[in-house]
């Protein structure tokens, strides 16, 4: 019993044998040694793809914004701007340096954590993003928090009553929420909510037009009002935050709730489920024991994909609810041919998708052996 | 209401009138106060006293004043209540003499004064306050005096103006202002230049509190220009104190700081989330601003900004389209009412003079007659635009549309287009910038009707630097373009748009060596008669030409709160708030 137990087990999870009494075996020393030189190969091979991935990145997105036509510095002088001018404001945005030159400052420069000055807000880019960085993560983590309270045990409470009129009514709200417009979306829940019903402020940013921010720590308004003892903002500033993170939550909920229920139906269709259940332990003690933090290790992967889409900052949901975050930001940018807030927000969406799939990459690593084994 | 009622006129564009007294801003408010009901009569008769006005004279302006209050029992402002104004974008730089986002100019024009105002009074039972660019009044002057000539400018600086600091405003900053115009690499370079002062030594100091312009041509747009929210008076000392070797000019410094001398002062700028102004504790000018302060917010979707006008969390929110502004009217939502007054503001269609088949005045003329103008104002700006027939547009000064001969005629159309060798038609496209639905709707409603022609016209939405570039390198065959003028002047309207040598602005590339040289006499003609002559005639000959078919001038319409009164309309259309208030 105890050998097949700790054979159909994945190593390093929680076994029922854990559980009944037994003892989960220890790897012998040459195998300990081999696990880690392994890893040290996988986190080796997993950071050289990510600065390589980054070193492309930085090529595609020179070269895409350096050969959108038009002239921005004569958006910047505006239709009145003399020959000499308009040279003079080339020069002093670089444009008259030749392409690798170029390439050469922005890639440097990105190095030392400068991406140039806005040519709109007439401010560094790094400072720009690094202003407004702060509501597109407090938005996206209160929209992925919300998400998965609700999604996950949705999905797995759907997969655990497999075919029932709970699961049926699951995937129709999964179904429904995935094919929902966003700014449709958004636009009713502020129309509803906001407008009508006035159970929630206007759409008008992470704090009202009379409420002064709290003194910045964080950067989170929520965090911030907290740590400045102020109650009253931290409520107002939850209330605004409320629409637009629940916007994206219900979008999210989809995907959360798809991957929750497969996963869990997969984990409940394997052999140690069912040798759990053979034994005679309860539906609950199955789900709690075994399935639950199994059922966990696809949604990591769900989770960084969305976190990730979030943290590049939407677009939509910030306009509608006038949030100032990155996705405004990126939006100004491009149509005011913005070159180095162009390029400074794709490096830094790039730098976060790549650093997240390195995290998970590496946490996958560290809980599931078979990644750095394989 | 009626601004300043004793108010004893500054100047004229022509001729140069001093004020007689120091106190003449306080004794306008001490009258506004009377007419307002909030001082009493005993009260108001032993202040105006100590002006030293004589019984008759006192008991003259007393029974005037009253019967205006009794005619039109004044609103009574909330001057303690802040206006919330809602933005599509933040403010971008903030240096004056920057060319700037929209936002930019509504921050300065509130944070900064100039030498000159212009007179404004108020229309739609007190709605909107209508600046009058033909009645300049005092600013940081209190008094311009224009010798005969129209070349020699004096202006004597009120003593009490002050920066936001409260140091005094003195010649010094004056000269220093307009030496960075002259000499400096901003915007307002070019405008020196139509101001005709192109030298700092033509700028004199004689003391502190005078200065004097020696201009190049007499130049009737002197005042005008004078008060244009660009010309906002810096500080020399500010200035000088971040110069650098290679920033002579503190371009860098200005860009994101801000030393104004208005009636506000920047309280608090959150980059992206908007700006807000409070009441400058150290402004001169009494009884100004009218209101608590401005928070500016960014609300990047327009219907949102209309929501939260309706719902009272704003009392003002720009860049509403005409069909949202349309659902606005009066009456038809409680607390929100429509400010809506005809404009100067063109927006035309614009045919490449320089590329052929354009190059033909026939195919002009032909494409002319085929816009379906009627529809574009009836459906697309839901009547809120006058029918245009000139390129001096209407409302601005010498406009006539007696020329114009292009009502919608495809017959004629196809006549001209068949005389110029094209009856089969051609295909060509259309340059609209993205983000104005209204060109898109208006370029759409042009398409079907040339089509009906035979002209095939593709439409490009294109983002604003392409659009700025192929307009600048005369690449576009058409384009949707709008202008309106900071200076409500034809020969400025004209200097800009169909003066040949004016290659960025001159959208169409026209070019009749008939047009230039009455553009360029009549922009310094004295004589108002004679410039006016100029102007209609300039006027025949380009509607003839038909380089641009005229599709409407804009209504200045505005959305705002109904207990909103005296919202500003300046020709540069950068809002005063200072003067509008809450009830």
């Amino acid at each position: 019993m105890e050998g097949v137990a700790a054979s159909l087990h994945p190593p390093r999870l929680r076994d029922p044998g854990r559980r009944a009494g037994m003892t989960s075996i220890a790897l012998p020393e040459r195998l300990r040694a081999r696990v880690s030189a392994s890893m040290t190969r996988f986190l080796a091979r997993r950071v050289a793809l990510a600065i390589l991935t980054l070193w492309l990145v930085t090529i595609a997105v020179f070269v895409i914004t350096n050969i959108l036509p038009g002239n921005p510095a004569l958006v910047r002088l505006g239709p009145f701007a003399s020959k000499a001018a308009l040279h003079a404001e080339e020069v002093r945005m670089g444009l008259d340096k030749p392409l690798p030159e170029r390439y050469w400052r922005f890639v440097s420069g990105a190095l030392h954590g400068d991406l140039g000055i806005s040519f709109k807000t007439e401010r560094p880019v790094a400072r720009d993003l690094g202003d407004r960085l702060p509501a597109t993560v407090e938005l996206a983590c209160a929209a992925t928090v919300l998400a998965c309270l609700v999604g996950i045990p949705l999905g797995f409470l759907a997969a655990v009553r497999r075919n029932s009129r709970l699961d049926h009514a699951v995937r129709s709200i999964a179904g429904v929420s995935a094919a929902m417009p966003i700014f449709w979306l958004g636009l009713m829940l502020a129309f509803v909510f906001a407008y009508q019903l006035k159970w929630a402020p206007g759409p008008v940013g992470r704090l009202g037009l009379d409420d002064t921010p709290p003194p910045s720590v964080t950067g989170f308004y929520t965090i911030d009002s907290l740590l400045a003892g102020n109650l009253g903002l931290f409520a107002r500033s939850l209330e605004y935050l409320a629409l637009p993170a629940i916007t994206l939550a219900i979008i999210e909920l989809a995907p959360i709730a798809k991957i929750a229920r497969s996963s869990m139906l997969e984990i409940l269709d394997t052999e140690y489920v069912r040798a759990s259940r053979a034994m005679g332990f309860s539906g609950w003690q199955i789900f709690k024991q075994d399935a639950l933090r199994n059922a966990l290790i696809p949604l990591f992967t769900m989770l960084g994909i969305v976190l990730g889409y979030l943290l590049a900052g939407n677009v939509i949901v910030e306009t509608v609810f006038s949030w100032p975050g990155v996705g405004q930001y990126a939006y100004g940018a491009v149509t005011s041919n913005d070159f180095n807030a162009i390029q400074g927000f794709i490096l830094m969406v790039a730098t976060i998708y790549v650093v997240l799939n390195l995290v998970i990459d590496l946490l996958y690593a560290l809980i599931d052996p078979r990644v750095r084994l394989g | 209401m009626k601004r300043r009622k004793p108010a004893i006129e500054v100047v004229n564009d022509n001729v140069g009138e001093p004020l007689t007294s120091a106190h003449r801003e306080t004794l306008a408010d001490l009258v506004d106060e009377y007419r307002e009901n909030t001082i009493s009569r005993r009260s108001f008769l032993s202040r105006a006293a100590v002006f030293g006005l004589s019984a008759a004279s006192l008991s003259g302006l007393l029974a005037e004043t009253a019967a205006a209050r009794a005619r039109a029992p004044r609103a009574q402002p909330k001057r303690t209540a802040k206006l919330n104004i809602g933005v599509g974008q933040d403010a971008d730089t903030v240096d004056p003499q920057a060319f700037k986002d929209i936002p930019g100019y509504y921050m300065l024009a509130n944070l900064y004064d100039q030498l000159i105002d212009l007179k404004a009074h108020e229309t739609k039972g007190g709605s909107i306050l209508i600046a009058d660019a033909s009645k300049p009044t005092s600013m940081i002057a209190q008094s311009m005096v224009l010798s005969k000539d129209l070349r020699t400018a004096t202006f004597k600086l009120d003593p009490r103006a002050r920066f936001q600091d409260g140091s005094p405003l003195t010649a010094a900053d004056v000269k220093y202002t307009f030496s960075r115009g002259i000499l400096g690499t901003q915007y307002t370079n070019i405008l020196m230049k139509m101001l005709t002062l192109t030298s700092v030594n033509n700028i004199k100091t004689p003391d502190e509190h005078t200065v004097v312009f020696k201009l190049d041509k007499s130049n009737p747009m002197t005042a005008r220009l004078l008060s244009l929210q660009v010309l906002s008076i810096q500080s020399a000392k500010v200035s000088k104190a971040h110069a650098t070797s290679k920033d002579r000019w503190t371009n860098n410094y200005w860009r994101s700081h801000v030393f104004g001398n208005g009636p506000y002062v920047l309280k608090s700028w959150n980059r992206g989330q908007g700006f807000e102004l409070a009441p400058n504790p150290n402004y001169y000018r009494p009884g100004l601003p009218k209101n608590g302060g401005l928070v500016f917010k960014v609300i990047a979707d327009p219907q949102q900004r209309l929501s939260l006008l309706k719902t009272g969390a704003l009392h003002v929110a720009f860049e509403i389209s005409a069909k949202d502004a349309d659902s606005v009217r009066s009456g038809k939502v409680a607390n929100v009412k429509l400010i809506d007054v005809p404009s100067p503001w063109s927006f035309g269609l614009t045919f490449n003079n320089t590329m052929k088949p354009f190059t033909d005045k026939r195919v002009r003329q032909a494409l002319s007659y085929a816009v379906p103008y009627d529809a574009i104002i009836k459906t697309v700006m839901h009547g809120l635009a006058q029918p245009a027939k000139s390129m001096v547009p209407p409302g601005m000064p010498t406009h006539d549309g007696s020329f114009w001969k292009y009502d919608t005629d495809l017959s004629k159309a196809k006549q001209l287009l068949t005389a110029a060798g094209l009856g089969s038609g051609f295909t060509t496209s259309i340059d609209i910038l993205i983000g104005r639905p209204e060109d898109e709707q208006a370029a759409t409603l042009i398409q079907a009707n040339f089509q009906q022609i035979g002209v095939n016209a593709q439409i490009n939405k294109l983002d604003a630097s392409q659009y700025q570039d192929n307009r600048n390198n005369a690449k576009s065959p058409m384009q949707i373009v709008e202008w309106y003028s900071w200076v409500d002047d034809p020969f400025y309207h004209l200097y800009w748009n169909m003066l040949s040598t004016n290659t960025f602005t001159n959208s169409s590339r026209y070019s009749n060596p008939a047009v230039d040289k009455l553009i360029l006499a009549g922009i310094y003609e004295p004589n108002a008669a004679k410039r006016a002559a100029m102007s209609r005639q300039a006027q025949k000959i380009i509607v003839d030409d038909a380089p641009w078919a005229w599709l409407f001038a804009r209504d200045f319409f505005q959305p705002a709160a109904r207990n909103l009164h005296d919202f500003p309309y300046w020709p540069d259309q950068n809002p005063r708030f200072y003067w509008t208030f809450l009830t």
